[in-house]
C-alpha cells in the first residue's frame, strides 16, 4: 500500500491544499520538485526501503503522522472497504479477493479476518516477508508487481489501495489496470483508490494520480461497469475508491 | 448473506408476494420484516418469490417438487440444509436444468441450520447476480462470452490445482503415517530403555545392600569374636586359682588331700555359682 493522501495538518493553508493528494514536506528525499519523477525502479527502491525503516502503519501509511494518526486513518479505510465490499462475510465459501500492492499487510489482514481468502503481492520483498511473519488463516503473500500477477485463479474482489498513484510511468499504470482487471471474474469488482479529480496531476517526486474519466474509459474498455466513486471522507482530500463491476 | 437479503433483492422487482411451500415454515422467522409479506398460496395471483426448505437426502426430488407449478417469472429459493461443500453437485444441475430452471444466485448459510440457498427461476431473460455481492448481471453475448471462458480456463487450472491439492494431501498423509509409525517405534524404544534403566538400578540396590549385609556380618562375626574371648579370659580369671590350690593341698597333703578337694568339689556344685564368691583363703571352701 502507498502512502496515505495526506495529513491536514501538514497543510496550514486548507484552501490551497484542498483536492491535492499529498503535500510535499511529505517528501523524504529532499526534493522540492514534485515535477521530477521516480523511475520505475526507483520508486520500488524507495518503497522497499520505506517499509524496512518505518513502522508498520507510517510505512504504507502518512510518513509524517504519528502510529496513532495513521491507525485512525488505517481503521476508517477499513470501513470504507467494507462498505464497496457489501458487508459480505462467508468464511466456509470465501469472496476471493486480492489486495494488490499489501505493503506489509494491513487490509489484506482485516479483511481476512472477515472471512475472506486474502492473496497479498507487493514488489517490496521486506513487506512481504513482514507479511508472510504476519499470516495467518486465508492469507497467503507473494511478492510481484500489480502488472505481472498472473495466478491460475481469478478473484470476486481486487483491491488496489494508494497504489495506483504511485506508480509514475503511465504505461506501467495502464498494465497495472488493466492486469488486475483481467483476474475479476465476472460480477466480481475492482476497486481502486485514487483521486476524484478529472485530470492527471503530479503531487510529488513519488505521487501521481490519473483523472477519474481515464480510469471509467479504461475500465470500460475491459468490460467493467463503473459503479461510483466512494470517497474515503477525509477532511481536505478528495481521494476514494473507484468502485467497478465487471459486467462482461 | 441472509435469507431475507436473498428474498428482498428477487422479490421488489418482479414478485408480488412470498410464498412458502408447505414443510418449510420454520424459515418464516429468518424472513424478518418480509414476514409480513407471506401469502397463503390460494391468495397468490401474479408471480411470487417461492420458499422452499430442501433436507440433506433425496435432494433431487424435493427440487423437482418445489419447482412444481413454478410460473413462468416467479422466484424459487431453495433453502438447503446441506452445506456447499457438500451439495450434491452433479444430480442438483441435473435436475435444475430438467426442470427448466436458470441458477440466478447461490449464497453460503442464509440462515441458522441452513448450508446454503440457490436462487432459481423459468424465466430465462433473468439477471443474475454476482456471488455474494450481489451485482445485476445482465447476458449479453459478451457476458456470456466471458462466463464462458471463465468457465473453461479457470475450470481447466481450478482441475489441475485440484489434483496437484489431492496428490499432496496423499504425500502429507503417508508422510504423516511414516513420522506416527516412526514416533510408535521411539516411543517403544523409550520404554525399553525405561525398563532397562530401572532394571539396572534395582541390580545396583540389591549388590549394595548385599555387600552392607557382608560388611554387618563380619563386624557381627568380629564383635562374636572378641566376646568369647573376653568369657574365656573372665573365665579362667576366676577358676584359675582354685585348680592351683587344689593341686598344691594334694601335692601337700597325698593322703586326705585328695578326698578334701573331692569333697570341696561337691559342696561347691550342690551350692551352685552362688556361693563360689567366698573368700579363696578358706580352706572349706577349695
Amino acid at each position: 500500500m502507498g502512502a496515505w493522501l495526506h495529513s491536514v495538518r501538514q497543510r496550514p493553508d486548507r484552501s490551497e491544499a484542498a483536492g491535492r493528494v499529498t503535500g510535499v514536506a511529505e517528501m523524504t528525499d529532499g526534493s522540492t520538485d514534485p515535477h521530477t519523477v521516480m523511475g520505475s525502479q526507483e520508486a520500488r527502491a524507495y518503497w522497499d526501503t520505506r517499509h524496512g525503516a518505518e513502522d508498520d502503519l507510517r510505512s504504507g501509511g502518512n510518513i509524517g503522522m504519528s502510529e496513532a494518526g495513521n491507525r485512525l486513518i488505517y481503521a476508517l479505510r477499513v470501513a470504507r472497504l467494507i462498505e464497496v465490499t457489501e458487508y459480505q462475510s462467508a468464511p466456509t465459501a470465501p469472496l476471493r479477493v486480492l489486495d494488490a500492492g499489501c505493503g506489509k499487510g494491513y487490509f489484506s489482514r482485516a479483511m481476512a479476518s472477515f472471512g475472506h481468502e486474502v492473496d497479498g503481492i507487493d514488489t517490496s520483498e521486506g513487506a512481504i516477508a513482514e507479511c508472510l511473519r504476519l499470516a495467518e488463516e486465508r492469507q497467503s503473500f507473494a511478492v510481484s508487481a500489480l502488472a505481472d500477477w498472473c495466478p491460475p485463479r481469478l478473484y470476486d474482489v481486487v483491491v488496489c489501495i494508494d497504489v495506483l498513484f504511485h506508480i509514475l510511468d503511465d504505461q506501467e499504470w495502464e498494465a497495472s489496470v488493466r492486469n488486475l482487471g483481467a483476474l475479476v471474474r465476472m460480477g466480481g469488482r475492482l476497486i481502486l483508490a485514487d483521486h476524484a479529480g478529472d485530470q492527471d496531476r503530479v503531487w510529488a517526486r513519488h505521487q501521481k494520480t490519473r483523472a477519474a474519466s481515464r480510469y471509467e474509459a479504461l475500465l470500460a474498455d475491459l468490460g467493467f461497469g463503473y459503479l461510483r466513486f466512494a470517497p474515503n471522507g477525509l477532511p481536505g482530500a478528495d481521494v476514494g475508491f473507484h468502485v467497478a463491476v465487471r459486467a462482461a | 448473506m441472509l435469507l431475507q437479503e436473498l428474498v428482498e433483492r428477487a422479490a421488489p422487482d418482479v414478485a408480488q408476494g412470498i410464498v412458502v411451500m408447505a414443510g418449510s415454515e420454520h424459515l418464516v422467522p429468518f424472513l424478518g420484516p418480509l414476514a409480513a409479506r407471506v401469502l397463503d398460496p390460494s391468495e397468490a395471483s401474479g408471480p411470487v418469490v417461492r420458499i422452499a426448505a430442501i433436507g440433506t437426502s433425496d435432494v433431487e426430488d424435493s427440487v423437482r417438487a418445489s419447482a412444481e407449478g413454478l410460473g413462468g417469472r416467479d422466484i424459487l429459493v431453495l433453502a438447503m440444509r446441506l452445506p456447499p461443500g457438500r451439495l450434491p453437485v452433479g444430480r442438483l444441475v441435473e435436475t435444475l436444468v430438467t426442470c427448466g430452471l436458470w441458477v440466478v444466485e447461490g449464497a453460503p448459510a442464509p440462515a441458522r441450520g441452513l448450508g446454503c440457498a440457490l436462487v432459481v427461476t423459468r424465466d430465462d431473460s433473468a439477471p443474475w447476480r454476482s456471488y455474494l455481492l450481489g451485482d445485476t448481471l445482465a447476458r449479453a453475448e459478451r457476458s456470456v462470452a466471458r462466463l464462458l471462458a471463465e468457465h473453461v480456463v479457470e475450470g481447466l487450472a481450478l482441475r489441475a490445482q485440484g489434483a496437484e491439492l489431492r496428490s499432496r494431501d496423499r504425500a502429507r498423509t503417508l508422510e504423516l503415517e511414516q513420522v506416527r509409525s516412526a514416533m510408535a517405534e521411539r516411543d517403544a524404544e523409550l520404554e525399553h530403555a525405561r525398563q532397562e534403566i530401572a532394571d539396572r538400578a534395582a541390580d545396583r540396590s540389591v549388590a549394595q545392600l548385599r555387600r552392607q549385609v557382608d560388611l554387618q556380618e563380619a563386624e557381627l562375626r568380629a564383635v562374636t569374636e572378641e566376646l568369647r574371648r573376653a568369657q574365656r579370659a573372665e573365665y579362667d580369671a576366676r577358676h584359675g586359682g582354685r585348680v592351683m590350690r587344689a593341686i598344691g593341698l594334694v601335692r601337700h597333703d597325698p593322703v586326705h588331700g585328695s578326698s578334701r578337694v573331692l569333697r570341696s568339689v561337691l559342696r561347691r556344685r550342690d551350692r551352685g555359682h552362688a556361693h563360689e564368691s567366698t573368700s579363696e583363703n578358706d580352706d572349706s571352701s577349695v
